[in-house]
């Protein structure tokens, strides 16, 4: 009993280490690098039901990697092979003009936070974020962005936004769902029935923050292996994390 | 003093030959004197006391005396040639220009009329014959009384040709003129200074007013673009001549409306300072822009503060085409400092895929819808163009002369930006556009393409370009983020330059080089990294916005117009010029082009603009328009092709006017009395005229035979000799 309960420690010890493992460092070979966003998750949420993990390390590192592959294969895009995650306090920050937060329904910004975001997506910095569903994780992602914009409005992405028809038109706005659809044949999550694609844009115009909600754009790309996942589902949300880096580096 | 002992001016002696009107020939006189003096020697030998060397002491005191009385008797004279001024004619000249009216109650003009008084000149009619000219007539007046001082420009030419022809037909002794020496300029190396100088006849300048106006503010000079684009930032330069003023008040009027108001520190160790204007610009069309300077001292002349010049802010925006080889930041961050409204229209086609491009800031849907331009018509309808990271490759041939041409022929600017397939590393040395790059760029296969980063610094060509000025302060350069990435240039060429390098602890490299080419220009950037100055520095901070900003308009700001209609003009003269090409962009082909021309009073006429025989496409005509005002032309010839109707229009100055400067030019009249062998008479004391003119006036001349035996000297040697015998006599006892 205590060597199983010894043995069945140290194994969620390593796993949990190699879990928390944070990704590489940045790669100076590369015009663009995947950069996920270390947020502060919520210290409600921080550590529940993650095996370990904080919610901004969700899907990592296969999303990414699947997702490096398909950027290296469909565009002229000169991408480094791996992942880096970065802090809003990080000083590299501005070095990476697009940024990934996934699970943003957990998250709950500081202040220094929210001024280095404004700032960051005011010089021009982009921000993608993905998988929360639900009216609950909505109102706790916006507790923060609003503290970033309190003066901006969200807006739904119109179909005809430029973001959507850089390399794809992107028409189809279909609820990309988790690899739970495997499991419960749903494709939303709590009350997020219906897919939203919303935005935050500058004053000229330009989208800033693309927000997928009730969605999960990082599961269709992690699970691009997985035999079971949609495989249209994965191509979509390939177009759709091509589209969102493409225009970022076009507008 | 030497007039006092010897009667007459010390030049005269030197001048004038000696001769004697002795009644008694020579040899009577010396007959007298031999006589004199033995009759003195033999009364001295009879005087006992007086022997040896004493008694030839007082006889050569003796002999002198008698040398000097009989030198008298011989009558010496100095023959001396004057002018007769009852022969000769003394032009009196006054300056009746506007200048003159300068002054208070007493004004240069009637400063003038008073030193030009015979009486005052120390000359009567009836010793002098005296002809009195203005410089604004062409033959003489009978007096000043009915002259004012309208003239609107001081015309020396005229009077003194007259003079010079005058001069041929009668004998004119010498000129005197009254002026103050404004605006002279058209004289000097003129022909009628040469003809002038011929005559001999010597000008005798009485200099009026003060060379140093106090309290006047003047606009001397504007330059300010004839034509813009729409949105483009206006800088106009101002040259003012201020004296004792150190602050000013500049406004700036669109037509009657005010659009700009600067408090101007003026230099006080300076006369003339210039002046750096911004100005916001109105709408498209055709504008007046005044200028009025105005200071709190009291200001005696308020006619030259003002300046007007008409500006053509184009609707046209220049269209830059940048074509980028692959997503990258760089492509970003330009688009983006760009404002919607700026007068540049960046079009923008990406490589996003190896068979996809995305296109951004098209004017219509088809353009660039096949790619890369493959003709002139499509290529040239841009001004300039930008190459990102591109290999050489992914063009053809063709492509490739068509760049060379639209630099060359064209007269366009071309961009290169450093890229892992831009520049060397891109194979473009091995193109046809070689010969156009202003360095040797590495070979294909360099690989010298490299995020390592560096920072950038302007060189010395590069402080003194307008286009590295981020924000008024060339130290901003020093604080900017290390660029993120960097490629090597190579060397220099002939006539290349360097107007940022690489800083960095190697040997220094060139970074951003430019050089002519044909009728355009080349550009190579060996960076494509000045995005992080964007995301590294503060949301407000502008300077990346501002360097593309100023980048993007050098590069569009020289490419010629399709067509193209220019005005200008020069002391009365209205220069027009045009340059059109045909649909094809080659130089139309004619022996001229009809212009329509309308002048300030609203009178139109059609003009005929003659082709320049060494300027395909150019074409000039010069009209006289001594009338100020607004002019305006506009091409009609139907075989011109372009856009939108071609026009210009010009404020005209006219015949000089010379209100822009009115401090007396007393140097001016210096020079014209010294290149004519007069001098300078101050206008306090005219009379000293008489004798110069005695000294240095030219014309028919008289030879008097001047006395010399009345010397006072003369009797002062003679009182002295004989004071010597007596105190000698004295000393001796023998008196």
């Amino acid at each position: 009993m205590k060597l199983s309960a010894l043995l069945a420690g140290c194994l969620l010890a390593v796993v949990t280490n190699v879990a928390k493992a944070e990704p590489p460092a940045r790669s100076a070979d590369a015009e663009f690098q995947f950069a996920r966003l270390a947020y502060t998750v919520d210290p409600r949420f921080s550590g529940v039901g993650m095996g370990g993990r904080e919610y901004w390390q969700m899907d990592w590192p296969d999303a990414e990697f699947h997702l490096i592959k398909g950027i290296k294969r469909l565009t002229r895009l000169d991408t480094a092979d791996r992942g880096i995650a970065l802090r809003l306090t990080d000083e590299e920050l501005f070095d990476f003009p697009w940024l990934y937060a996934v699970e943003v329904g957990h998250w709950q910004l500081t202040d220094t936070d929210v001024d280095r975001l404004r700032e960051y997506l005011l010089r021009g910095g982009f921000l993608m974020v993905d998988d929360f569903h639900g009216s609950r994780e909505w109102a706790q992602f916006m507790a923060s962005m609003q503290k970033v914009f309190p003066n901006r409005a969200v807006r739904d992405i119109p179909p005809s936004d430029e973001s959507l028809h850089v390399l794809y038109d992107l028409d189809q706005r279909v609820q990309i769902p988790s690899i739970q659809i495997l499991r419960t044949g749903r494709t939303y999550e709590r009350d997020g029935f219906t897919p939203r694609w919303r935005g935050i844009y500058d004053d000229e115009g330009r989208l800033m923050v693309a927000i997928n909600f009730n969605m999960d754009i990082g599961d269709a790309w992690e699970h691009a292996d997985t035999p079971q996942y949609p495989e249209n589902m994965t191509a979509l949300g390939y177009r759709f994390g091509i589209s969102y880096i493409l225009y970022a580096m076009t507008h | 003093m030497h007039e006092l002992l010897f009667k007459y001016p010390k030049s005269w002696f030197a001048e004038s030959p000696l001769a004697f009107d002795a009644l008694l020939p020579a040899w009577a006189l010396a007959v007298i004197a031999i006589c004199a003096v033995a009759l003195a020697g033999w009364s001295l030998h009879r005087v006992r006391a007086i022997t040896g060397p004493k008694r030839w002491s007082i006889l050569v005191c003796q002999a002198l005396g008698i040398a000097l009385i009989v030198s008298l008797l011989a009558q010496p004279v100095l023959i001396r040639e004057s002018v007769a001024l009852s022969k000769n004619e003394i032009a009196l000249v006054i300056d009746d220009s506007t200048s003159m009216t300068v002054g208070s109650n007493a004004n240069r003009f009637v400063q003038a009329r008073a030193a030009l008084n015979a009486e005052s000149l120390g000359l009567t009619a009836d010793t002098t014959a005296l002809s009195l000219w203005t410089l604004s007539s062409t033959a003489p007046v009978a007096n000043y009384d009915d002259v004012h001082p309208v003239a609107t420009s001081t015309d020396y030419v005229t009077t003194f040709t007259k003079l010079a022809q005058r001069a041929q037909e009668s004998p004119v002794a010498a000129i005197v003129l009254a002026s103050d020496g404004v605006d002279t300029s058209g004289f000097a190396e003129s022909s009628a200074e040469r003809a002038l100088l011929d005559t001999g006849i010597p000008v005798f300048p009485i200099a009026v007013g003060a060379e140093r106006l106090a309290g006047d503010l003047a606009i001397v000079a504007l330059d300010l673009p004839k034509k813009i684009r729409a949105g483009t930032p206006v800088t106009a330069q101002l040259v003012l001549r201020h004296t004792d003023t150190l602050a000013a008040r500049l406004r700036v009027f669109a037509g009657n409306a005010l659009i700009s108001a600067v408090t101007l520190s003026l230099p006080s160790d300076q006369s003339t300072s210039t002046q750096t204007v911004n100005i916001p610009l109105p709408e498209p069309g055709f504008h007046t822009i005044r200028f009025d300077v105005s200071t709190e001292e009291t200001d005696p002349d308020l006619s030259n503060n003002v300046r007007e010049a008409v500006v053509h802010v184009s609707e046209r925006r220049a269209r830059v085409l940048y074509f980028e080889g692959e997503p990258r930041w760089e492509y970003k961050f330009i688009r983006r400092a760009l404002p919607k409204d700026a007068s540049i229209e960046l079009v923008s086609l990406l490589r996003v895929s190896p068979n996809k491009f995305y296109r951004q800031g098209l004017a219509s849907p088809d353009e660039l819808a096949d790619g890369f331009p493959d003709t002139a018509g499509e290529l040239y309808a841009y001004d300039a163009l930008i190459i990102g990271s591109v290999e050489a490759a992914a063009l053809s041939n063709e492509q490739h002369r068509l760049i060379r041409d639209f630099v060359d022929q064209r007269g366009g600017s071309l961009l290169m930006l450093a890229g892992r397939r831009g520049l060397g590393d891109g194979g473009w040395r091995e193109t046809p556009l070689d010969p156009l790059f202003p360095t040797d760029l590495p070979p294909y296969g360099s690989n010298t393409y490299t995020r390592e980063p560096v920072q950038a610094r302007p060189t010395l060509a590069g402080e003194r370009s307008n286009l590295l000025g981020l924000d008024n302060d060339r130290g901003t350069w020093s604080d900017l983020p290390a660029l993120a990435d960097q490629q090597s240039l190579g060397r220099l060429r002939p006539g290349a330059r360097s107007l940022l390098a690489k800083r960095s602890d190697r040997e220094e490299e060139p970074l951003l080089v430019t050089r002519p080419y044909g009728h355009g220009q080349v550009w190579l950037f060996g960076t494509a990294g000045t995005w992080r100055w964007q995301m590294q520095l503060p949301a407000a901070d502008q300077r990346h916005e501002r360097f593309w900003q100023q980048l993007l308009e050098v590069l569009v700001a020289p490419t010629p117009l399709r067509a193209d209609l220019v005005l200008s003009d020069n002391d009365g003269q209205l220069r027009i010029e045009a340059h059109a090409v045909d649909g094809t962009w080659h130089p139309i082909d004619k022996p001229g082009l009809v212009a329509e021309l309308t002048a300030p009073d609203g009178s139109t006429s059609t003009v005929t603009l003659q082709a320049e025989n060494q300027r395909p496409g150019h074409f000039l005509g010069l009209i006289d328009a001594p009338q100020p005002g607004n002019y305006s032309a506009e091409i009609i010839d139907e075989d011109v092709h372009r856009e939108a109707p071609l026009r210009a229009s010009l404020v005209a100055a006219g015949k000089r006017q010379e209100s822009s400067r009115l401090a007396a030019d007393h140097q001016a009249l210096r020079r014209l009395a010294n290149k004519t062998g007069g001098i300078m008479i101050d206008a306090n004391e005219p009379s000293a005229l008489a004798a110069a003119l005695q000294e240095r006036a030219v014309g028919l001349s008289q030879v008097e035979r001047l006395p010399l035996w009345n010397m006072p000297v003369n009797f002062l040697l003679l009182i002295g000799i004989k004071l010597t015998e007596w105190l000698l006599r004295r000393r001796w006892g023998v008196v």
